[in-house]
């Protein structure tokens, strides 16, 4: 299997030429101007409504998804030309040719796109390190939610990176790269309106709709996947439906819409949390009881669901090993079969 | 014969196109060995194919005394191979580049930079050891493409069109450095080239056509015998014109820095003009048989073939293969 020796100096010859082209440098600088701008901007759209401790909810949820899109979108743009721009060069037959095994060869160059991620991300921490300086948000949720980033965004390193070996052009494994991203971010929404549709039981026909059907559509969405994984910042009530009591005028109960008395923080993780969970688990979340004013009480109960993170990451890890594994492959010697017009050299 | 590389009966089809067709080919250590043909012929092919980069679809490969095609590991370790680009990083200076390549040839990084230095000497780019590869000349590159070859020490050399497109001046040089490879250092040396001229470099040429070897010669012997011009350059163009009128051998004027051109002559009688020169304290800075020695001689000797309806470049230009 492949050394950490030639591992190391695949990446680090990769990385060195990064670090000396200046475009590489402009777009971290560009990267943490962008981050920076963003927090400035969430601070001062959320501000007012909220107590400081809410505000910082909304700016770390927020936050948080916007850095794993703009991370997404930069993934591809660090892999997807890594094995074919190295063929192009001329310089890839050479390397091949040395003592370094395709294992070596693959994973040093996953390691060095996605440690420059990692330099991104790491770029990205002082302005999500706030909300949890004031305590706002657990450094647990941070630390996993940043975690899972990382993660992801690996994922999409090695798609890219095999993208890079499968297609003869930079321009074709970039476009492929930045299809793939849409995919998950679009595509499985997309994918799984449809499939909530097409499956949905014919009027009239009594049979009871399973309103859970497809969730395991959204699962693997990067968004999902985070907000899922993320543990809960201070559990806090949100709006919800929920059946209230039987009552003359509704002998089947009333469906209500209800949100407690004071508004919470827009907790953008929160919500795309429980709506996750209640989409797979066709629950109430809340249990509503009689109160002395007779006045209803709801009480928030954790969603009966079981988390759906593991799903999704399962299948983006999958996927990102799969991917590597092609790499692997397409970098094996020798060539038995060449496309048209290929070269080796 | 302890031979460098032997293929026998290689094939290899692209689609429709059959680039080699039972292809033989021996590459003896100690000597500079020229794979001749025209574009198309499948010389970069077979070189592919014997740096272990393409698998051929039937026939047998042996370098450096390993199974090619069964254990291909042991032998890329005994070959150095340069393709017909060069392939650069560049954010790398020519050191870098070298101690790159030696690490990833598992040198130690100590040995690499030695290795490295050695190299950068041999091939006469010491002083450019610090600049950036990019910088280069297209002869630096090339001798930096070779030293790159040769960072591991190998056994067996595979150069596609080495001197494709370098100026004279690093042509001779390339040539000096190859030469030495296969006399000094007992290296197998096998180039291609498209350009019959270049083939004064060679020990042993092969013709290969259509994918077919089609002759293999001795150079000596297709030199021995065959009446060639040869070109003489003097400190003193004055006494040599002198002198060879003596001797009664015809010539052209002598003008400015150019060599004068005398013959043609075999081997033996060309051995006997420079005797008597130097004799008559002529003092004879260079003798050489004139470009086209070799080329006319394979082509008369593969004649029934006319390599050069295909475009064989015969006359000394050169120019950039399609690729
Ligand atoms: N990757 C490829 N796909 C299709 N045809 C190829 C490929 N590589 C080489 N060929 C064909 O094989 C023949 C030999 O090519 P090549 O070995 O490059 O010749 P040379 O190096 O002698 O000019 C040519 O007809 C060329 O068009
Ligand atoms: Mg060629």
């Amino acid at each position: 299997m492949a050394g950490v020796r030639g591992i190391g100096l695949v990446a680090r010859q990769e990385l060195r030429t990064r670090v000396r082209a200046r475009r590489w440098r402009l777009l971290l600088g560009v990267w943490f101007g962008l981050v920076g701008l963003l927090t400035f901007a969430l601070w001062a759209a959320y501000d007012g409504g909220y107590s400081d401790r809410d505000l910082g909810v909304a700016v770390y949820g927020t936050l948080l998804l916007l850095v794993l899109l703009l991370v997404l979108l930069l993934a591809p743009a660090l892999a997807s030309q890594s094995v074919n721009g190295e063929r192009e060069r001329g310089t890839l037959a050479l390397l091949q040719l040395t003592g370094l095994t395709p294992g070596e060869i693959a994973a040093g160059k996953l390691v060095a796109a996605w440690g420059t991620g990692l330099v991104a991300l790491g770029l990205t921490l002082p302005f999500l390190a706030w909300p949890v300086l004031t305590g706002a948000v657990r450094p647990v949720t941070a630390l996993v939610s940043v975690l899972v980033t990382a993660l992801l965004m690996g994922v999409v390193c090695a798609l890219a990176l095999c993208f890079s070996a499968v297609a003869a052009r930079g321009v074709a494994s970039a476009l492929a790269s930045y299809l793939t991203v849409f995919g998950m971010l679009i595509g499985t929404v997309i994918c799984y309106g449809v499939y909530f549709g097409l499956t949905a039981p014919s009027e009239g026909s009594g049979a009871s709709e399973d309103e859970s059907r497809g969730w395991w559509l959204l699962a693997p969405h990067p968004f999902v996947v985070l907000a899922d994984a993320a543990p809960e910042t201070p559990p806090r009530p949100v709006c919800g439906y929920t059946t209230l009591p039987p009552t003359p005028e509704h002998p089947q109960g009333e469906r209500v819409r209800i949100c407690p008395e004071e508004e919470p923080a827009f907790d953008l993780l929160g919500e795309l949390r429980e709506t996750i969970r209640e989409l797979r688990a066709e629950d109430v979340d809340y249990v509503v009881s009689d109160t002395d004013h007779g006045t209803h009480r709801y009480t928030y109960q954790e969603n009966a669901s079981g988390p759906v993170w593991p799903y999704g990451l399962a299948v983006n890890l999958a996927l990102g090993a799969g991917a590597f594994a092609i790499t692997v492959k397409r970098l094996r010697l020798p060539v038995k079969h060449l496309a048209e017009g290929t070269r080796l050299a | 014969m302890d031979a460098g590389v032997r293929a026998r009966e290689v094939t290899r089809s692209f689609g429709a196109v059959r680039a080699l067709d039972g292809l033989d080919v021996t590459v003896p250590y100690g000597a500079v060995t020229a794979l001749v043909g025209a574009n198309g012929a499948g010389k970069t092919t077979l070189m592919l194919i014997l740096a272990t980069l393409l698998a051929p679809d039937s026939g047998s490969v042996e370098v450096g005394g390993h199974d090619a095609l069964r254990d291909p590991v042991a032998a890329r370790a005994s070959l150095g191979w340069m393709p017909d680009v060069f392939g650069v990083y560049d954010m790398l200076t020519a050191e870098e580049y070298l101690v790159f390549f030696a690490e990833a040839y598992g040198l130690p990084k100590a040995e690499g930079v030695s290795r490295a230095h050695e190299l950068l000497q041999r091939m006469g780019l010491a002083e450019w050891a610090r600049r950036p590869v990019h910088v280069l000349s297209r002869g630096q590159k090339q001798r930096l493409g070779l030293a790159r070859a040769l960072v591991h020490r190998p056994k067996v050399l595979i150069l596609d069109e080495p001197s494709s497109g370098l100026d004279l001046k690093s042509r001779v040089e390339l040539r000096g450095l190859l030469r030495s490879l296969a006399a000094d250092d007992g290296a197998a040396v096998l180039l291609s080239s498209h350009v019959m001229s270049e083939l004064e470099i060679a020990d042993r040429v092969v013709l290969i056509d259509g994918g077919r070897t089609r002759g293999e010669w001795d150079a000596a012997e297709l030199l021995s015998g065959r009446r060639v011009p040869w070109l003489v350059r003097a400190l003193d163009d004055q006494a040599l014109a002198v002198a060879l009128d003596r001797a009664g051998v015809p010539h052209s004027s002598a003008s400015g820095a150019a060599d004068v051109r005398i013959g043609p002559l075999t081997e033996e009688e060309a051995a006997g003009v420079l005797s008597g020169l130097v004799e008559a304290g002529v003092r004879v800075v260079s003798y050489t048989p004139a470009g086209g020695v070799l080329e006319s001689a394979v082509l008369a000797a593969g004649a029934e073939d006319e390599p050069d309806e295909h475009g064989l470049v015969v006359d000394g230009a050169w120019r950039r293969e399609e690729i």
